[in-house]
């Protein structure tokens, strides 16, 4: 799906930084895992087209992603970013309906189909109900599953996600990631930054690891989500335990 | 999606054919209905004529052309700059065309190198602006702004300067032209055509427009070449806004006013709210315009004192009441 050959993305001011040899196969879905400032969302930049690397090259179903045009580069990647901005009041289903923007041609205009897609998608990320409303009033959580709603419409192959349990409530960090799960076992890939390791342990099957230092690795999941290296990256003491089978963890703080 | 709409933009067609013609019938001189009538079938009194087809239709079309100019090119701003306060004037496209006219009126030239002035003058603060702000390769709405609002004030400094240290029987002329007057504007066919054309240009690219407003990245991502949008939008509204300024002056006002009432009515897609607001910134202009010349007639007020006076009420108006 995706490859990255030599790979050093742009940072200012980071001099080190590792060279990603990385592959991204159909069915995968990685997390991303780092601490505040080590590259997360510049790493998606980068591997969505939108930021150009300091060096290496970037693959897209086998071909550099700058040979791309636009249009066709977002039929096959979408990419949902932290914070959405709004400054005009469109209607949550046209929001919803820009999904299907790359796949028109500039005198189009939405057909049925398009509608009846969007219109999936916020039923999916439980928003049928606000459909005419202006995004302006919508709260965090859900301008946040809007926009989810919006790459569901787009259904691209490559879902690249910057923290898309931002402003969730616990039922629908849930919900959202169980069908980002669902959309990658049907055989497109997804990429997230995360901060949360127990749902990175639950719903990634690979993670790749940004230390401060501009050190990197990745891999399976179980070889990833290690103590010491965890440690390491947060700078922080961990203790983990096993409930009904899944690997918890959870950051030290001693009772004074 | 946008169809649904089309009636709603029918009626606002024909409300602008209404005003079109009220502009043509109220002057100093009330004309009957049928005075067009006959005017338009060849007929007609030899005054009627002269007052319907060589006085008021070029001035009433004036008007028309300058007030659509300026609501589109006020909407393209406010997409390009992500900001519902941008005008057309906000990145001191105006200062440089009203530094250029004055000068001219300065050294005594005539109204056609004041209008030619003032075109210059914008385009060339247009460069400015734009060389600042893309020039170091990096640019955002955010610098794009900030360059423009500060080369209007320097603009701004500069009128003043002239206006402080020219002489007292230039100084009604000056004035006339920075609140915006129509009373000199050129021939209104090349202003038509461009609108029409820009329009026709511009509504297949409305769905575009569209998804650019939520933000540059956010429309990489959906396959907007930005760059080449943001370029091109900001060419289209710099030649809107200097065509408009060239007709009349800096009118103030429906530029920002306009493509927010439009979207209060017809919402929120380009498609719909650029040809409304080039209707009914039109229509605006038009009803202002034959305002600013029967309210103390037979003199005549600038055009710009009078868009600001009808726009503050209703556009607070439409404001409270979408808020309840």
């Amino acid at each position: 799906m995706m490859q990255t050959e030599d790979l050093i993305m742009h940072l200012p001011g980071r001099p080190k930084l590792d060279a990603l040899n990385w592959q991204i196969q159909a069915g995968q879905s990685w997390g991303i895992l780092g601490p505040n400032g080590s590259g997360k969302t510049t790493l998606l930049l980068t591997l969505a087209g939108l930021k150009a690397p300091r060096s290496g090259q970037i693959l897209l179903a086998g071909q550099p992603i700058t040979g791309y045009k636009t249009q066709q580069r977002a039929q096959k990647l979408g990419l949902v970013f932290q914070q959405q901005q709004d400054d005009f009041p469109a209607t949550v289903l046209a929001t919803a309906l820009m999904g299907r923007h790359p796949y028109l041609r500039s005198w189009q205009t939405e057909s049925q189909a398009d509608i009846s897609l969007a219109q999936q998608a916020l039923a999916q990320m439980e928003l049928t109900a606000l459909a005419n409303r202006s995004i302006q009033t919508l709260s965090g959580g859900e301008r946040q599953r809007l926009a989810l709603a919006v790459l569901l419409t787009q259904n691209p192959d490559l879902l690249l996600l910057d923290e898309p349990t931002n402003h969730l409530d616990l039922h629908h960090q849930m919900a959202v990631l169980e069908l980002i799960h669902q959309q990658v076992s049907k055989g497109k890939s997804a990429v997230m930054a995360l901060h949360d390791l127990n749902l990175a342990a639950r719903f990634c099957s690979h993670i790749l690891l940004l230390y401060p230092d501009g050190q990197a690795c990745w891999g399976e999941k179980n070889s990833m989500l290690q103590l010491p290296a965890l440690e390491k990256l947060y700078h922080q003491r961990l203790i983990t335990t096993q409930v009904e089978g899944q690997q918890l963890f959870f950051p030290y703080s001693p009772l004074v | 999606m946008p169809f649904k709409l089309l009636p709603r933009l029918l009626v606002l067609f024909c409300l602008s054919l209404l005003i079109l013609v009220l502009g043509l019938l109220l002057g100093s001189v009330n004309l009957p209905l049928e005075a067009i009538v006959s005017v338009l079938s060849g007929q007609g009194a030899p005054l009627h004529k002269m007052l319907i087809l060589e006085l008021r239709l070029p001035r009433v079309l004036a008007a028309f052309a300058t007030g659509g100019l300026l609501a589109v090119a006020g909407a393209l701003m406010q997409v390009l700059l992500r900001n519902p306060l941008a005008d057309p004037y906000i990145l001191g496209l105006s200062g440089g065309a009203a530094v250029a006219a004055l000068l001219t009126m300065l050294a005594g030239l005539g109204v056609f190198w004041v209008s030619s002035a003032a075109f210059t003058g914008a385009l060339l603060s247009t460069f400015l602006v734009f060389g600042l702000a893309y020039g170091s390769g990096q640019s955002s709405a955010t610098r794009l702004l900030l360059t423009g609002v500060v080369v209007a004030s320097g603009w701004g400094a500069l009128i003043s300067f002239i206006l402080a240290t020219s002489q007292a029987q230039q100084l009604p002329g000056m004035l006339y032209w920075l609140m915006g007057d129509l009373s000199h504007a050129p021939n209104p066919l090349i202003p038509w055509v461009v609108l029409l054309v820009v329009l026709c240009l511009l509504i297949p690219l409305g769905r575009t427009l569209n998804v650019l407003a939520r933000g540059a990245l956010q429309a990489a991502a959906l396959g907007v070449s930005v760059q080449k949008v943001e370029l091109l939008i900001f060419g289209l509204a710099a030649l809107l806004t200097a065509i408009a300024v060239t007709l009349a002056g800096s009118i103030g006002f429906v530029g920002l006013i306009v493509p927010h009432l439009m979207r209060m009515l017809f919402g929120y897609d380009q498609r719909i709210l650029l040809p409304a607001s080039a209707l009914a910134g039109g229509s605006l202009l038009v009803l202002a315009d034959t305002l600013a010349r029967i309210i103390i007639a037979p003199q005549q007020l600038p055009v710009g004192v009078i868009t600001a006076m009808l726009g503050v009420p209703v556009f607070l108006l439409l404001l409270y009441r979408s808020n309840r």
